[in-house]
């Protein structure tokens, strides 16, 4: 079993660098002050750093411009609220994991827009992980965007939203991810959606939807694609006790950092 | 008569400024709006704000992330583009002359000398 705060580890590829920390659950505003300090803590040397956690409560964080739609009475509305820097939908932060990762650069700065290789590459690596688990992951091919909908007409709940690089199972959001640019460089944020809440009953989490009858089946995956000479992820155990205790931290660690590399190469 | 980009001065940071008469319109390029791809949201400054050369003065939200606009060039905001919050799709269609975003009273004319030609800005974009 690991410490959460002393729990950093350096990986090393080619001429990148990741710093990865795995920290201890903490309320909304401090795990939100963390993440908006992670550009300023970059040590000399370090190309990315790369911060997983979950939170001590259960919190909506609604993305940057967001604000609660009026006489609005959901499951969600009496949590305790913060609002991310990065964009995207409102999430409800239960049973799940977020990372943050920052990656200090002057010419990602200067840049408009999402950084589509960043994207794709962390959810190809969670897609690839799960299905190495035998769920039937890929990125969504829907998208609930488009130039007119406007920040009100958008769904309000990052999990009911849809665009092309999200990672669904079966058509189910169970990753969704936003970034924001700055002067220092990139921040991007992720939920990775465990198990649902009672505080958005109807989004099922990773562990609430099943599986492939075969592993096997599931093996003949994306890999092959995006990951060609990745080690797969292998399920210890198929039972859904020991998945969910594989579903932790530094699984989290593992896969995103996988994607980083191939994003910073 | 339309604006074309060669009458324009750019930041690297793909915002573009026209000066006349002591006053700079300000917008965003056609490649910082495709980069953007789906626009869902625009902060912009208030007239009466300073903006500095270089700085943020707002931000533009797609539909994946959230960047900041930095200004051209520093002064006073005379004139905000309010209306264009609910038509970003402007930006799309005419990102020179409709989808301009403020005008600022220009406190120093020379810093437009630091910005990109068309010709050097449309090669910065070929070339990232």
């Amino acid at each position: 079993m690991y410490s959460y705060c002393n729990f950093f580890m350096v990986a090393r590829l080619l001429d990148s660098q990741i710093l990865s920390q795995i920290d201890s659950p903490k309320p909304g505003l401090e795990n939100m002050t963390l993440d908006e300090s992670m550009l300023d803590r970059i040590p000399a040397g370090i190309t990315a750093m790369l911060r997983v956690y979950r939170w001590s409560q259960p919190t909506l964080s609604l993305g940057h411009f967001q604000t609660m739609p009026e006489g609005n009475v959901a499951p969600w509305s009496n949590l305790p609220r913060v609002t991310r820097k990065t964009g995207g939908g409102a999430i409800v932060h239960h049973h799940e994991i977020t990372y943050c990762i920052a990656i200090a650069s002057s010419s990602l700065a200067s840049k408009k827009g999402h950084h589509e290789k960043l994207y794709r590459a962390v959810h190809d690596s969670i897609v690839d992980a799960l299905r190495g688990l035998g769920w039937n992951a890929q990125l969504s091919e829907n998208c609930t965007c488009n130039i007119n909908s406007g920040i009100g007409r958008s769904p309000f709940l990052c999990f009911d939203r849809r665009s092309p690089v999200d990672v669904v199972i079966d058509g189910k959001k169970i990753v969704g991810s936003a970034q924001r640019r700055t002067s220092q460089g990139l921040i991007q944020h992720g939920s990775i959606l465990l198990r649902s809440s009672v505080h958005a009953p109807h989004l099922p989490g990773i562990l609430d939807i099943d599986r492939f009858n075969s592993l096997e089946k599931s093996k003949v995956s994306l890999r092959e694609n995006a990951f060609p000479d990745a080690e797969p992820v292998k399920a210890k155990d198929a039972t859904p006790s020991c998945l969910e205790s594989q579903l932790n931290e530094e699984w989290c660690v593992e896969i995103v950092n996988r994607g980083l590399f191939l994003a910073l190469s | 008569m339309s604006i074309t980009p060669d009458q324009l001065r750019f930041c690297e940071s793909h915002e573009w400024a026209l000066a006349q008469d002591g006053i700079a319109t300000i917008g965003i390029s056609a490649f910082a709006v495709a980069e953007l791809t789906d626009l869902v949201f625009m902060a912009l400054p208030k007239v009466g704000q300073t903006v500095v050369a270089g700085k943020e003065f707002g931000e533009v939200e797609s539909v994946k992330a959230v960047s900041p606009m930095y200004s051209p060039v520093s002064g006073e905001v005379v004139e905000v583009h309010d209306a264009l919050v609910n038509q970003l799709e402007i930006l799309n269609s005419d990102p020179y002359e409709a989808g301009w975003i403020m005008k600022v009273k220009m406190s120093d004319p020379n810093e437009l000398n630091k910005l990109l030609s068309w010709t050097d800005y449309q090669s910065q974009c070929g070339g990232s």
